[in-house]
């Protein structure tokens, strides 16, 4: 299915659910705070995430900033 | 120095949270990893800010890593990037779902030109975040009329900058954030632009209660070194504004007796 993960158009074939997604992706798990579709999706939320066609998906980390 | 001359040891309190130093210290700008963690250590920090950026698969080694579980390290996140409120929010909502640190540091500037921070912004997100728990510490002009307005909604501090973010003019808005410090009853940090130690020794003489530096230290030619200069300025700073620096005068005021007995001697030889 086509994703649009942090701006950019993907095609992602494995299963439906976010925290596939993100092991897909070469995560470590514990180091980002995702959001799908404006929504923050807490940590525990991740493995009855479901995805569908055209989700907005952000990926975000902790960056050196003052 | 011993404990008797310096007096018991007051620590900063944001939030009902204790910290040593006064020093918070900015992490971005830094050449890399190593670099960035020998400037923490020297800056004996307590607290450091960082900020949110997109995962990258292929990006560069997470710079910021080493410090997210460190002990004794508590960190500040930055809603930089914001242009909104709405946007600040999210960002430290995100935030506090990665750390769980309670602390924010909203800073929403939208012109990229000067940085300078958008107080209608600031003040409406402030307001959201304190109304969600977080220990709120806004990045605002040095404005005295919004410092009280910021303290009104319960915000843990305020923190006027100095100059703007990178530019080194030191403490431009010093004359504002003396009429913030006559009138506020929460902390004061000066955070941006400072560019030496001797000004933050100055803003903590002043009265401020920390102060936030990233450019001075990380932009330096020795960054460690600077921070550990830093660490240094803002204990003297600190220690002279309780000491309770001598009052100006607009005349001399001798400090040795001005006695009589030397004049009209003469020169060599003894009196006839």
């Amino acid at each position: 299915m086509k994703l649009v993960i942090n701006g950019e158009s993907t095609e992602y074939a494995g299963p439906p659910v976010l925290e596939d997604l993100l092991a897909w992706m070469k995560v470590a798990p514990e180091r980002v705070a995702v959001v799908v579709n404006d929504v923050i999706i807490r940590k525990t939320g991740r493995k009855t995430c479901a995805l569908s066609e055209g989700d907005r998906i952000e990926i975000l980390v902790f960056a050196g900033g003052g | 120095m011993t404990e008797s001359v310096e007096g018991a040891s007051l620590p900063l309190v944001l939030g009902g949270h204790q910290f040593t130093s006064r020093l918070i210290l900015g992490t971005g700008k830094f050449s890399d990893r190593q670099t960035l963690l020998a400037a923490v250590e020297a800056s004996g920090a307590e607290m450091v800010t960082v900020a949110l950026r997109r995962f990258h698969r292929d990006a560069a080694d997470d710079m910021v890593e080493p410090l997210l579980a460190r002990k004794g390290l508590t960190l500040l996140p930055n809603t930089s990037g914001a242009r909104t409120a709405d946007e600040a929010v999210r960002a430290a909502l995100l935030a506090r779902e990665l750390c769980g640190s309670p602390f924010v540091k909203v800073e929403i500037h939208p012109n990229p030109r000067h940085l300078l921070p958008d107080a209608i912004e600031t003040y409406e997100a402030c307001r959201l975040l304190v109304r969600e728990g977080f220990v709120v510490l806004p990045y605002m002009p040095a404005d005295p009329v919004l410092a009280k307005r910021l303290e009104e909604i319960g915000c843990a501090a305020v923190m006027p900058l100095g100059a703007a973010i990178g530019s080194g003019r030191g403490l431009q808005t010093r004359e504002m954030i003396e009429w913030i410090l006559r009138e506020s009853r929460i902390p004061v940090i000066v955070d941006a632009g400072l560019r030496s130690p001797g000004e933050a020794a100055l803003a903590m003489e002043m009265g401020c209660e920390a102060v936030l530096v990233n450019s001075a230290v990380a932009a330096a030619e020795n960054p460690a070194a600077m921070a550990a200069a830093f660490a240094l300025a803002v204990r003297a700073g600190h220690l002279a504004h309780r000491a309770g620096l001598m009052a100006e005068s607009d005349r001399a005021q001798a400090t040795s007796p001005l006695t009589g007995f030397l004049y009209g001697s003469p020169a060599g030889g003894e009196a006839s």
